[in-house]
């Protein structure tokens, strides 16, 4: 039996489909059969950020509706060895589908799969209700901003009423050399405030914009921070103890200046 | 003439201002329109009322004899029970958990919260609040207009305060405390210092 997982921040904007494509691939590659299900319906985004666009036949609504077997509207992604994703229907809205038939579904996947991460929409509504119907436990996300950190604790809070405790927190786009000039909050003052367990902290990576556009997950490329910050956070999932990563960016005038020199030549 | 329930008994509050013979009456006649309500039961304190020695072998007596109440002396001359400040005296409501943006208690009486208020939660509550950890959220404290209510909390840093009819906006700058902190409104004005300096 698999652990539904799903990916949720109450904000938009702040890395959750990015966090779903990433923490997905990185348990795939870790051995696990893994699918991702974008419940975002009607604004879907996970399949382009997959690079699996042009597969789509069936989506997740045609799934609940019987058009088609769930086998069907499983997209395979050939790049790793057990994963698989199940896209949104864009043509369709939040209403499409109840929380009854998520919770199905997610039942049904979880038979077959170790984990069912899926891609929360933004708000508090309807698609809200749906993907945390189906899940076992959640993560949330935030940016080091009071807007996004607010909305995490609301969505802490809904979450805690929907008998999902316990949520882990992922806090996306960090930016180290803000932090230290104390133009940003830092990951302390998120915990003081959010008072849940700390999951990952992922550094804001040009890499990661990059790999989104090219439909590739950022934890395929070893050079990339956000990358290897987001393999840390699926071997934390599967329980092993990851310290965090330094993420530590400030090397000084005179290493900046070699750098700087060394590039150019 | 009032009764108030208290962990460590009843106390009898006299609001009147004659002596000790209209106390007694008032008392009877409280006790007498109560039936036997307060049989058995064990009044601990009289405020509103100073009785030396006799006054009280009396009150003890009448008390015990006629109404098999039980009492524990001295009986005046005490401080009042705990909080006769108009919130002491209310029912309690404990909120086990921490309250997240959104999420809002109201209630008639006091309230205690035993985790952290979270900015964009709201305790709304007819007497005082107690925060048994970060208070960052909006409390309104003696709801409608009680200004004897109090707001404190381990850790007082609200976006809003109100207590009865006075509201605050927090101050901006941030502030270094490490002690607990109550605020009250006396004399139209809100204060706050830290719990040990409040007598």
């Amino acid at each position: 039996m698999g652990e539904v997982i799903v990916i949720t921040s109450g904000k938009g904007g702040v890395g959750k489909t990015t966090a779903t494509a990433n923490i997905g691939t990185a348990l795939a590659v870790n051995g696990k059969k893994v699918v991702l299900v974008d419940a975002d319906i009607g604004l879907r985004n996970l399949d382009v950020v997959m690079g699996l666009e042009n597969r789509i036949v069936y989506d997740v609504v045609d799934v609940v509706e019987g058009v088609c077997r769930l086998r069907q509207a499983l997209i395979k992604d050939k790049r790793y060895p057990d994963m698989f994703l199940l896209p949104a229907a864009q043509t369709k809205d939040k209403n499409a589908v109840s929380p009854a038939q998520m919770q199905e579904l997610c039942e049904r996947l979880k038979q077959e799969f170790d984990f069912v991460i899926i891609d929360c929409p933004a708000g508090i509504e309807q698609g809200f209700k749906n993907a945390i119907a189906g899940a076992d436990s959640a993560i949330v996300v935030t940016t080091p901003e009071i807007s996004a950190v607010r909305d995490a604790d609301r969505i802490i809070g809904l979450l805690e009423a929907s008998e999902l405790r316990n949520p882990k927190l992922l806090v996306n786009r960090v930016r180290i050399d803000m932090v230290k000039k104390g133009d940003m909050m830092n990951t302390e003052d998120m915990i003081d405030i959010l008072a849940i367990d700390l999951l990952g902290v992922v550094p804001d990576d040009e890499s990661i914009v990059v790999s989104t556009n090219r439909g590739e997950p950022a934890v395929g490329d070893n050079k990339s921070m956000a990358g290897k910050a987001f393999n840390n956070i699926a071997l934390r999932i599967l329980g092993n103890e990851v310290p965090f990563l330094d993420l530590e960016v400030d090397e000084g005038f005179i290493l900046k200046l070699i750098r700087l020199i060394s590039n150019k030549k | 003439m009032e009764f108030k329930g208290l962990k460590k008994g009843l106390y009898a509050v006299y609001k009147g201002t004659g002596g000790f013979e209209d106390f007694i009456g008032a008392l009877e006649a409280k006790l007498n329109s109560s039936g036997d309500f307060f049989t058995g039961a064990y009044v601990a304190g009289v405020y509103g009322i100073e009785l030396d020695e006799i006054e009280e072998d009396i009150l003890a007596q009448i008390l015990q004899e006629r109404y098999g109440i039980k009492t524990k002396r001295p009986l005046s001359g005490k401080n009042g029970p705990p909080g006769m400040d108009g919130s002491g005296e209310m029912a309690t409501r404990f909120v086990y958990s921490t309250l997240r943006s959104g999420q809002k208690v109201s209630y008639e009486g006091n309230v205690v919260v035993m985790g952290d208020v979270n900015a964009g939660a709201e305790v709304e509550a007819g007497g005082s609040i107690v925060v048994m950890g970060t208070l960052r959220g909006s409390v309104k404290a003696g709801v409608p207009d009680n200004n004897d209510a109090t707001v404190s909390a381990i850790l007082l840093k609200p976006t809003q305060l109100r207590i009865g009819s006075i509201v605050v906006r927090w101050p901006d700058e941030e502030r270094h405390i490490e002690e607990p902190e109550i605020a009250y409104v006396e004399q139209g004005r809100m204060y706050v210092r830290s719990v040990y300096d409040v007598k």
